[in-house]
């Protein structure tokens, strides 16, 4: 599946950024650890022991929150760059099928994140084992959790790099799908309170009902996994992430095979997407600008500007994005 | 040695005929010289091989060249004598041309005759001098 | 050796090639003209599959490249500019190549390297772009492919590297019977180098023949006449290459009698047929509606 010769280009190719991936992921972890313990020492020089506790709390913030970010900046290189710079020519001209191409740099991206943090994940559990602090709260929890996450936001950009004719596209695709959940349930939902003048928690039994599903129902939102709600809940949420992983690994393999290379410097790849993608960006920018009228303008009136300007700005944003033919 | 012009009208594997047949004709190349491959000529001149071949084919087949397996090519013994022949065939068609061409412009045997000693004079009188 | 059959392609709206069809044998060097932009550039990133068809197949060696793409470590393609060589030196592009290329070969790499000195240190990118074109080609042939697809590789270059490229295009054809598909506007070069061409009119393949013939199958005639016939000889649709006071010069096809008794019955007060080189036809071809 995956051929030697094709794995070193891609090595060679994304060199640095392979290698600091991999010392920032390996090293994320064990080092909130070690910073958790100075600070616990330089508490201990200054103050009475009675005060200062050392206590490996994963639930606050913490530099392994960041996990994802390599990823994506993985997926930007393995793709979006390519395309941008016109080495992606190079590559579909080598003696390998499009299946292959994609498989090599996806699981040498995947590889890195995960066995990366899995290394991390060791170091950092025997750094705890070393220094035996107090309490340990969410440790694993954390730090499985974070490499669920952060391979989701690789495969997601993978996706969009799939989808794409550049980096400006690949970011802004992945960044609106990662959104999208929220919006599509939000703005309308919203647009529907002004409009019909209702509230719509008042609509549910209880408001611990109503704030309960939403909760839940932001869990389906990729973006929302940055900040660390689902570490306080269950284990079994990430099980959503998990499966949208897979969603997108299959929806970028699946892209990369079909779609037509000769628009690179498009915002899309595949053309049937401009108008559809223009239609729900206006509709959003119409829904959002007609709220943030209503909500500024107390008025009805602030509500049609707002929707009139969301119509022209959405307008104006999807075709200089979509229709303008970036030189490559 | 050889120089191809691909601009020029005439395909260049009749160019390449043409020119060997000179090289011959002037004694430059003698008979039993050895010819360069077609591969080294193709290189030299920077000509499509297949084109070299064609006039090397055409050569032999005329018999100017002949291939000695195993060793190489070579300016056939009768090469010259070959080409002589051909030669004097074309000049006697020239002149033929000429002498028609005289007789319509009203020029006569006896100024032509005239003509021919005196160019004859010079250009002997010119090679001595080569 | 290589076999394009029926290849139709469209490009954002564009009929760029249509029922392109063509067979390229072994040892033969293709030259492949047009205008620019005419698709030439297509065609050969279609072969290589950097782009697909919207119909038709491609097969090498009758396998078809599309299902089996790995045929094509017997196919190398050196497009005008190549991005990913640029942050990488001879050595470095070596090392990628020869472990895609089973049959790559470093020495022979290295010799050509020496014999044109070409500085194996310095990145691509901040290299000429005759040392560019030099150095692709070197380790495209490196490679050793059965068939070299070859963009411009001679426009734009030196005459002394242009002597070189030339010369080890000339050496690989006679030494290994590589087949190469050349496309150019320098058609001196075309002349020299190709069996035969093909020209890419509008989105066709038309007029692929042996350089010879064409010389063969074309002449040209100088007339002049008292009257203005200008109009006259453009609706009859015969290219004219030049005009010059009472002189004409059109180029026809030998073999067309009735372009010939049109322009006789014109009374030329003078008539030359000379023959043609491939400038001359490139230009009757695409530039004959010109007006002078």
């Amino acid at each position: 599946m995956v051929d030697r010769g094709l794995l070193y280009r891609e090595w060679k190719q994304n060199q640095v950024v392979i290698l600091l991936s991999i010392a920032f992921l390996v090293l994320a972890n064990p080092l909130s650890i070690v910073n958790t313990y100075l600070s616990y020492q330089g508490c201990l020089d200054r103050q009475d022991p009675q005060y200062c506790d050392f206590i490996v709390n994963y639930s606050i913030s913490n530099l392994i929150d960041l996990n994802w970010v390599p990823g994506v900046i993985l997926a930007v290189c393995f793709l979006g760059m390519e395309r941008s710079k016109g080495t992606m020519d190079f590559i579909l001209s080598l003696p390998y099928n499009r299946s292959q191409i994609f498989q090599t740099k996806f699981w040498l991206g995947g590889f890195v994140i995960v066995l990366s943090q899995l290394i991390g994940f060791l170091l950092a559990w025997l750094l705890i084992l070393v220094y035996s602090p107090e309490h340990v709260y969410f440790f694993e929890h954390s730090s499985v959790g974070v490499i669920v996450i952060s391979f989701m936001a690789y495969c997601l950009l993978m996706a969009a790099g799939a989808l794409t004719g550049s980096v400006f596209a690949q970011l802004l695709t992945a960044f609106a799908a990662a959104v999208l959940p929220y919006l599509i349930v939000a703005l309308p939902v919203g647009n529907f309170e002004v409009v019909f003048g209702v509230n719509i928690w008042e609509m549910f039994p209880s408001p611990e009902a109503y704030f309960s599903l939403t909760s839940n129902l932001l869990y389906l939102v990729p973006i929302g996994y940055v900040a660390s709600d689902w570490l306080i809940d269950s284990k079994y949420i990430l099980m959503i992430p998990a499966a949208m992983s897979i969603l997108f690994y299959l929806i970028g393999l699946i892209s990369f095979k079909k779609l037509p290379s000769e628009r690179n410097g498009h915002f899309f790849l595949w053309n049937r997407l401009d108008r559809p993608v223009q239609i729900l960006v206006m509709a959003f920018g119409i829904l959002g600008f007609g709220l943030f009228g209503y909500y500024t303008g107390h008025s009805i009136i602030g509500y049609i500007l707002g929707m009139i300007i969301g119509a022209v700005a959405g307008f104006f944003v999807s075709y200089f994005s979509i229709y303008k033919k970036t030189k490559v | 040695m050889i120089q191809i012009d691909p601009r020029s009208s005439t395909p260049i594997y009749e160019q390449i005929i043409q020119q060997m047949k000179e090289l011959c004709l002037k004694g430059i190349m003698k008979p039993g010289d050895k010819l360069p491959s077609v591969r080294e000529l193709a290189t030299i001149i920077i000509a499509n091989p297949n084109t070299v071949s064609k006039a090397y084919k055409e050569l032999e087949r005329e018999g100017i060249i002949e291939t000695l397996r195993g060793r190489g090519t070579y300016i056939s013994e009768n090469a010259k004598t070959t080409l002589v022949e051909g030669k004097m065939t074309m000049i006697k068609e020239q002149l033929k041309q000429l002498i028609i061409d005289a007789h319509y412009a009203g020029v006569e045997l006896e100024k032509l005759h005239e003509w021919i000693k005196e160019i004859s004079a010079d250009v002997k009188g010119g090679k001595k001098n080569d | 050796m290589i076999e394009l059959r029926q290849l139709s392609k469209a490009i954002d709206g564009n009929q760029v090639l249509k029922d392109v069809s063509l067979t390229i044998e072994k040892g033969e060097i293709f030259g492949l003209l047009g205008r620019n932009g005419s698709g030439k550039t297509t065609m050969l990133r279609l072969i290589q599959q950097i782009i697909f068809a919207d119909s038709g197949t491609i097969l090498f060696d009758g396998v078809e490249i599309k299902k089996h793409p790995k045929v094509k470590q017997n196919i190398i393609y050196m497009p005008v500019q190549n991005p990913f060589y640029d942050k990488y030196t001879y050595k470095q592009l070596v090392d990628i190549l020869r472990r895609i290329y089973p049959k790559f070969d470093v020495t022979y790499a290295n010799e050509l390297m020496n014999r044109y000195e070409i500085p194996e240190t310095k990145k691509y990118r901040e290299l000429s772009t005759g040392l560019k074109k030099q150095l692709s080609l070197v380790l495209s042939f490196a490679a050793r492919p059965a068939l070299i697809l070859l963009d411009e590789p001679t426009d734009g270059i030196d005459a002394v590297t242009r002597h070189d490229v030339l010369q080890l295009m000339v050496d690989e054809v006679a030494e290994r019977d590589t087949s190469i598909l050349i496309t150019s506007h320098r058609l001196e070069d075309i002349e020299r180098m190709c069996n035969r061409i093909g020209f890419l009119e509008d989105n066709r393949l038309t007029n692929v023949m042996d350089l010879d013939e064409l010389k063969e199958e074309y002449i040209k005639i100088q007339m002049a006449f008292d009257t203005d016939v200008n109009l006259a000889i453009r609706e009859q649709n015969i290219p004219m290459l030049d005009q010059a006071g009472v002189f004409y010069t059109v180029l026809i096809p030998k073999s067309d009698e009735e372009k010939k008794s049109f322009l006789r019955e014109l009374k030329p007060k003078v008539w030359n047929e000379l023959p043609v080189n491939l400038e001359e036809v490139f230009i009757a071809k695409f530039g004959g509606k010109r007006r002078w």
